[in-house]
């Protein structure tokens, strides 16, 4: 069913178009992985903070406020620049274990920064605190870090992974 | 001996051979790289934009500083040797190909706008480190040291594109 529907999205005219304009794929990737530097070191910077790793000083509700608008900015132009490539070359993505991988691990890291993101909005004061579930808190945050590094290790072994033909 | 010379002796040295002839020691590195300057644009973005005056200007820039710029230094440290393990397993082919030498070219420039920051305009930082808006020197930096760094990662993403890769698999 995949297959079929690579070899529909193939003949459609927006993926000749971006097969037959040369500069298309390669800025779509240099946009992507540009983004990819904002995704990544907002998520890291959290959540070392989160895990009470890094810049103690600042309150971890003005991390998520200070780098989650940029992550999802970010985050949204990769998903903007990810489906032109994948409109360009169905097969490379769609037929590939490594993205669907990706896929897996984006949505669980990209659940758990929203969940925490609610949280620290409605929630406020339980962040500020030192209070208790620290520990838990800590290992979801390392989870969603290891996640988010899988989801950009996964993106560059794409290239690895392709089903030739 | 030339620079090629040099980097056809590189890449037939043992390390060199085991890596281009392992099926995984190139992605891994490759991998490792992508994500190590990812950390190092993305940190030292978090900087540029205070010294810009556009974001988390209520915060002393040392402050900021001081967060970021280990993340900075290490990601780049791993980026580098990550990239020399790519370099030495084609080594000849890399110091010809455009796009590299462009990289090195940018990356040095950016070195260059470091040096000129942290000699001229960091000295005098206690007058201006709660700054909203810092002086123009300080914001000039720091746009050239964006402008750079994603120089640098254009640079590093077409040299996939100018040179044959050859362990991804055909098609």
């Amino acid at each position: 069913m995949l297959e079929s529907f690579c070899t529909w999205l193939e003949s459609t005219s927006l993926s000749a178009t971006i097969q037959n304009t040369g500069w298309i794929i390669p800025v779509g990737q240099i946009i992507h992985i540009l983004c990819l530097s904002i995704v990544l070191s907002s998520v890291v910077l959290l959540d070392f903070r989160i895990m009470g790793l890094a810049a103690l000083r600042v309150p971890i509700p003005d991390m998520a406020r200070r780098f989650l608008p940029w992550m999802w900015s970010a985050l949204a132009l990769m998903v903007i620049t990810g489906s032109i490539l994948i409109i360009g070359e169905p097969r490379r993505d769609l037929l590939n274990p490594a993205f669907w991988t990706k896929m897996l691990l984006l949505l669980t890291a990209a659940a758990i920064t929203l969940l925490f993101q609610l949280s620290v909005r409605r929630k406020a004061h339980l962040w500020t605190g030192s209070g208790k579930g620290r520990t838990f808190i800590r290992i979801v945050a390392a989870i969603a870090l290891t996640a988010w590094i899988g989801v950009a290790a996964c993106g560059r072994l794409i290239a690895y992974f392709m089903v030739a033909g | 001996m030339s620079i090629v010379s040099f980097a056809k002796w590189l890449q037939a040295t043992a390390p060199a051979q085991a890596i281009s002839q392992s099926a995984w020691m190139f992605p891994a590195a490759e991998t490792i790289h992508v994500i190590a300057i990812a950390m190092v644009v993305g940190s030292i973005a978090v900087l540029d934009l205070r010294l810009l005056g556009l974001s988390w200007t209520r915060r002393p820039i040392t402050e900021i500083a001081g967060e970021v710029l280990p993340w900075t230094w290490s990601s780049f440290a791993v980026a580098a040797v990550a990239g020399t393990v790519m370099f030495i397993s084609g080594a000849s082919k890399y110091i010809v190909d455009l796009p590299f030498q462009l990289k090195f070219v940018v990356m040095f420039l950016a070195g260059i706008n470091m040096l000129v920051f942290h000699r001229f305009t960091y000295p005098g930082i206690a007058q201006w480190n709660r700054n909203a808006s810092p002086p123009r020197a300080a914001k000039i930096a720091a746009a050239l040291s964006l402008i750079f760094w994603i120089g640098v990662v254009t640079c590093g993403r077409l040299v996939s594109f100018s040179i044959e890769n050859q362990f991804a698999p055909p098609g």
